[in-house]
């Protein structure tokens, strides 16, 4: 189908018009049709004849020099507010929420061209690796219908595994983006905090937010990034640093790169088929010319409490604002995780409670930001898993509250720090499921996991790999 | 093990204001301790003279020009509420009368 090429492929066919965006509107809605009924990676679709009655203006007013994603579907994880469509974060305290304006990366993609498609699915407000902890229909991973999609940007990781669309935009907080991406076998980019503008992403913990692209491959989050990345006035913590074409650091050489193993990511608890894919691909790299090196972060070690006691502190007072009068339903409609995240929030921030919890849960930020600066002062990049664990059946992490925390051991301590890190396919169990690895860079350096991430691609198939589902179609 | 009691969480539940049943105090209760029972592991590491981090953007007292500007309408802003009145929020009584 069309929409397995990728977006400059796409965008070159319709340049030349050899195809025409109401095409691809049509077939982005044969394989929703076809498919999620048992996926469910959408919460709420547009109504198609909008849709394609946007495709039609779109061939029409079609210029030259129009955006590279000018007139294509997109999808959003259902935690960006948008004005023409219902956002719920994925619980039934906003089943009905209608948003005045739309987030600013909403706003920025249609602005380029991208056509709104619909909402996906998520673990709500963010809380969950598993995308079970969604008050919609569960998620299934199109790899294994019985299994969990990962999360919390589980509906978008599908969306695009399937190819429903050529793209969507998730939102990672501890993990969000890199879990789901890793079990669905998409590539997905979490930003440098601050590289994307915030404006309209409902809150999960301000401190650690980040908005990214998920898509089928490292050049297309390249071309994705330049257009949702920027300073706006409306999020203060956005950032004025120049937004580069990261598509020009596309194919240059990564030969004498340095990249560094932590060797606390590769201890007990890893799954040993992904600590030996991942290590299996580290070798690809020393045949692309980069040097391979162990490197330590001895507080990493305590990451996952960290991570969490700041998370859940940030979450306890931004869900404050569910009171049922403004907006939404009431707060005892919150679900079991959500409560507890709650509940556990409230406990680190009480009295008595908050100098040994939350503000010493501060101070080994700081410390992990420094042994991650101390890290990328000798190495390039930082290469690592993305989950301990491979997708599990869906029912079995709901019932271990601990579990699924700890499911972002990888991932959790680079929202502290603020880095950006990409995830891209990196092969398969001998079951057949997805792996991932993770590239963590400096800030800001999304452009250096770009270069690294397209050449790996170049001298890899992972992820160009389908489906069961979607060959059998 | 952390032991965390039904008090204490009945506690927490009042600050967040979430009702909370019986059934679902002692079952938080027994989640809780295993949760904090893992993350009460930073309690003994020394941290002493570290300086806390709350955020990681480097911009400091981000500022703009105090002028006004078009907003939401009215209608808009109210048009989520299930409760309202005269152009206002309806929310209930804080003050009770004598």
């Amino acid at each position: 189908m069309l929409i397995d090429h990728l977006i400059k492929k796409l965008s070159d066919l319709l340049q030349k018009k050899e195809i025409s965006s109401v095409d691809l509107i049509k077939e982005t809605y044969l394989r929703i049709e076809e498919l999620d009924q048992s996926l469910h990676s959408f919460i709420t679709v547009k109504d198609r004849n909008i849709a394609l009655k946007e495709a039609e203006e779109k061939d029409k007013n079609r210029k030259d020099n129009s955006s590279i994603i000018y007139g294509l579907p997109f999808a959003v994880k259902d935690a960006y507010v948008t004005k023409d469509l219902r956002t719920t974060a994925g619980s039934k305290i906003l089943n009905d929420y209608h948003s005045p304006y739309n987030a600013t990366v909403v706003e920025k993609i249609i602005a380029s061209g991208g056509i709104l498609i619909g909402k996906n699915n998520m673990d709500n407000w963010g809380h969950g690796a598993s995308n079970e902890n969604t008050n919609y229909e569960i998620p299934h991973n199109p790899w294994d219908m019985e299994r969990i999609t990962g999360g919390s940007s589980g509906g978008s990781a599908v969306a695009v595994s399937t190819r429903m669309v050529p793209f969507a935009i998730g939102e990672d907080t501890g993990g969000s983006i890199r879990n789901p991406s890793s079990m669905c076998n998409i590539s997905g980019l979490k930003v440098t905090y601050g590289r994307v503008s915030r404006y309209g992403a409902i809150a999960y913990a301000s401190s650690l937010d980040t908005v990214g692209p998920m898509a089928k491959s490292v050049e297309d989050l390249s071309y994705l990034l330049e257009i949702m990345a920027g300073h706006d006035e409306h999020d203060s913590t956005s950032s004025k640093e120049k937004v580069e074409k990261y598509y020009q650091h596309l194919g240059s050489s990564i030969k004498g790169k340095v990249i560094g193993l932590p060797k606390e990511f590769f201890g007990t608890g890893l799954d040993p088929e992904i600590k030996k894919t991942v290590l299996t691909a580290t070798q690809i790299f020393e045949k692309l010319g980069a040097n391979i090196k162990e490197v330590s972060l001895p507080h990493f070690v305590y990451g996952i409490s960290i991570y969490y006691l700041i998370a859940l502190s940030e979450t306890s007072s931004n869900l404050g604002r569910y009171d049922s009068f403004r907006y939404g339903d009431k707060r005892e409609l919150f679900s079991n995780e959500s409560v507890r995240r709650i509940l556990l929030g409230t406990y680190a921030l009480s009295a008595g409670y908050a100098d040994k919890l939350y503000k010493k849960a501060q101070k080994l930020r700081t410390i992990l930001i420094q042994e991650y600066e101390e890290a990328l002062k000798t190495c390039d990049v930082l290469v690592s898993p993305v989950t301990p664990s491979l997708p599990s059946k869906i029912g079995e992490m709901i019932s271990d509250p601990l579990k699924n925390l700890l499911e972002d051991l990888y991932t959790g301590t680079v929202n502290l720090v603020g880095a950006p890190a990409l995830v891209i396919p990196a092969g398969f169990t001998e079951k057949g499921l997805p792996v991932g690895l993770q590239i963590i860079g400096k800030k800001f350096g999304e452009g250096e996991l770009f270069q690294m991430g397209y050449l790996y691609q170049q001298e890899t198939d992972w992820h160009k790999k389908l489906p069961t589902i979607l060959k059998n179609k | 093990m952390v032991k965390i009691s039904k008090d204490l969480i009945d506690s927490l539940s009042k600050l967040a204001k979430i009702n909370l049943t019986k059934e679902q105090e002692e079952k938080y209760a027994g989640e809780f301790s295993s949760v904090m029972g893992y993350m009460e592991e930073i309690k003994n590491i020394n941290v002493d003279h570290i300086q806390e981090t709350s955020r990681v953007a480097k911009d400091e007292n981000v500022l703009r020009e105090d002028i006004v500007k078009e907003s939401i309408p009215q209608k808009e802003a109210l048009k989520n509420s299930k409760n309202t009145n005269d152009g206002y929020f309806l929310v209930p009584a804080i003050f009770k009368e004598d």
